[in-house]
């Protein structure tokens, strides 16, 4: 098994190269055909960002079932109602983005700045926080954020923080704990940022793409945001696909659309599809299969094609995920490190690999502070169930017969 | 005369326990303190347990000689220590600048014993436990006080066999900081740094 | 209602839990416990307040809820 160069790792973060597309309505990346939405376009494109209270703001997102675009999905509306009536420290822009493929947070930042920035103000100004923190890890993304800050005056502390770009960085507690001051890796007690969140004052901390929506569901109005996608999520919501597929990229399609058309229109190759990123799972098959929360998770789909070594490429996203443990907790740090061995041992025919790995894939879920464990131990077993037959073969002793090609990207590579 | 001779003895009898307490304080806190600078070098979870639980008879064995002391030599007539020393050690009457000394090592004694005491019961506390380690050695700090205290205020400062016990306490703990210093066992897991 | 709960960024696997609570704390091959996830019984809380005081990491807690 060679492992080589393939165009989706050199690909590579290149902002220019940064395409997207829209099937159906285009809503948060409306305006963009011809380039980044300065202040004057932003308010062409979508209009000005009306003031609403913290009660519309509850109404609207309780009537389309608005949820969080991070990758947990937690209703946005209970995340509202969760926070005290008085004393909001904060609102916090989650833009480390930090799983490798996403490039939806990203795109977003560097093309429709004022978009993500309405959200996030408007939504400060109904809550009375004095503060809006935007993390983000990508230069150009806060270039753009301080350019498009330059043009508005919205009368607010507003902060652009740059985070380290490493997976469990961008966790939400993680990121609070770098816009403090401190490092960027999870506290070791799980408490909810609306509760104690920027120095302990209860904050509202989502996703970019969540802040975008919010701004659009402000202009729109719930009937309007509910005009297109699913009736218990409607709106639209923005993937990133990339893999094996001929027009990688964003793509903003109307909730619930079916994974097959969207792989259609990215021009994938058939073979097995990956759902929700590097904490995501493995599908089994794909007819039938609808893109909504929470399985699609912050909206990463990979396809990994018929050419490549299945096994060997998740041996090398498993090593990528070993790679990027904060190094706090010691079942992440052992059972990480156990669980690529185990994997590197299956590919090559030791089936005892295969009993290792089952045993340590129960080990360590739920054993940590964040929920990095859980996230790869749920892609590690969803890989050994839907690529069984793979299994087989390699434990057969003769291998798959096909190279690791490297179309799962894993930054940096792996040692 | 033979009435004044058991109302003299019954003081010294007073005075002796004082200075044997004292002594005895000592040794215990210096056990206590040798054991928790050896404890965090031992892995073995029977091993440790024991330690821990010496460590913390120790000290309190400790403390229990320590109150001892303070109201022995409160209540003797031999020397002229009144009650308010404890509250406001300048201008005792018997050795004030080891008064001094003295009574600063017991605050620090107890402190450190208090923090220890808390342990358990604090432990849901996130701040406590990130500064817990802190308090309990920088109060524990204050044992080099007592042995301050042991060479200025003792009556038995002098005598060979006092200063072998004092030498040997100081001794025993600094071979015990060597080998903290040395041993230093990092934990297993390393949080990444960032800054 | 009574739970053992445990800062993972805190343990360092020193072992001392499953000693003390050997029913509803069991150690994983690296050392590192594992919860039952059972409730502490009245009888049993003594033994956890030990474990608490125990452990070198003050990794492990007891919650009530």
């Amino acid at each position: 098994m060679t492992t080589i160069d393939s165009p989706a790792s050199l690909r590579s973060a290149g902002l220019e190269g940064e395409r997207h597309r829209v099937i159906g309505d285009a809503r948060v990346l409306a305006g963009l055909d011809q380039g980044r939405l300065d202040l004057q376009r932003h308010l062409l494109t979508h209009g000005p960002q009306p003031e609403l209270t913290r009660d519309d703001y509850v109404q609207l997102c309780e009537a389309v079932g608005l949820r969080g675009r991070g990758g947990a999905a937690f209703p946005v509306a209970l995340k509202l109602q969760d926070l005290p009536a008085r004393g909001v420290e904060a609102v916090v822009v989650n833009g480390s983005e930090s799983e490798p493929v996403s490039r939806k947070d990203r795109l977003l930042l560097t093309r429709s700045p004022h978009l993500v920035l309405d959200g996030a103000v408007g939504l400060a100004h109904a809550l009375r926080a004095p503060h809006v923190l935007i993390a983000v890890h990508d230069p150009a993304a806060a270039t753009s954020l301080r350019e498009a800050l330059m043009e508005r005056d919205d009368q607010l502390a507003i902060e652009v923080r740059d985070t380290p770009g490493r997976f469990v960085a961008g966790e939400a507690r993680a990121v609070l704990s770098v816009l403090e001051g401190g490092t960027a890796v999870p506290p070791g007690r799980r408490v909810l940022p609306t509760r104690r969140g920027y120095h302990r004052r209860p904050t509202f901390l989502s996703n970019v793409e969540t802040f975008a929506q919010l701004a659009v569901l402000a202009r729109l109005g719930s009937r309007g945001f509910s005009s297109t996608g699913l009736t218990s999520e409607p709106g639209t919501q923005l993937l990133t696909i990339d893999g094996a597929v001929q027009r990688p990229g964003v793509i903003e399609t109307p909730t619930g659309v079916p994974l097959d058309t969207v792989l259609q229109y990215a021009g994938a190759e058939p073979g097995p599809v990956l759902l929700g990123g590097y904490h995501g799972r493995w599908l089994p098959q794909t007819d039938g299969v609808l893109l909504q929360r929470p399985e699609v998770s912050a909206g990463i789909i990979l396809a990994l094609g018929s050419g490549t070594c299945p096994l060997g490429e998740v041996t090398r996203v498993a090593e990528w995920l070993r790679s990027q443990s904060a190094g706090q907790c010691g079942p992440c740090v052992f059972g990480l490190a156990s669980l690529v061995d185990d994997f590197a041992r299956l590919t090559i025919g030791d089936s005892q690999g295969w009993y290792d790995a089952q045993r340590h894939l129960g080990l360590i879920p739920g054993r940590g502070a964040c929920a990095h464990p859980d996230g790869a131990a749920r892609f590690l077993t969803s890989a050994l169930e839907v690529f069984d037959d793979d299994v087989r073969r390699h434990l057969s002793g003769q291998g798959c017969g096909r190279p690791v090609l490297g179309v799962l990207p894993v930054p940096g590579g792996t040692r | 005369m033979r009435v004044a001779d058991g109302e003299q003895g019954r003081l010294m009898t007073l005075w002796y326990l004082a200075r044997a307490a004292g002594v005895v304080t000592m040794v215990m806190f210096t056990l206590s303190a040798v054991l928790g600078m050896v404890m965090p070098g031992v892995r073995r979870p029977e091993r440790r347990f024991w330690l821990q639980y010496v460590h913390r008879s120790a000290a309190v064995t400790g403390l229990v000689l320590l109150a001892t002391h303070v109201v022995a030599v409160i209540a003797d007539s031999y020397v002229d220590i009144s009650p308010t020393v404890l509250v406001w050690p300048f201008g005792s009457g018997y050795r004030p600048f080891a008064m001094v000394i003295g009574v600063l090592a017991l605050y620090s004694l107890v402190l450190a014993s208090l923090v220890g005491a808390a342990r358990g019961r604090l432990a849901v506390s996130q701040s406590f436990t990130k500064h817990w380690r802190k308090l309990h050695i920088a109060a524990s700090v204050g044992w080099l006080l007592s042995i301050g205290h042991a060479l200025l205020a003792g009556t038995d400062r002098s005598t060979p066999w006092m200063l072998g016990i004092t030498l040997a306490c100081l001794g025993a703990v600094a071979t015990a900081g060597a080998y903290r210093l040395n041993n230093a066992t990092p934990k297993t897991t390393r949080a990444w740094r960032t800054q | 209602m009574n739970k053992v709960e445990i800062d993972w960024t805190r343990c360092d696997g020193h072992g001392l839990c499953a000693g003390l609570l050997p029913d509803d704390v069991v150690l994983d091959e690296w050392g590192f416990p594992v919860l039952r996830g059972r409730e502490i019984t009245a009888g049993e809380l003594p033994d956890a307040r030990r474990a608490v005081l125990a452990c070198p990491a003050l990794a492990l807690r007891l919650s009530s809820r």
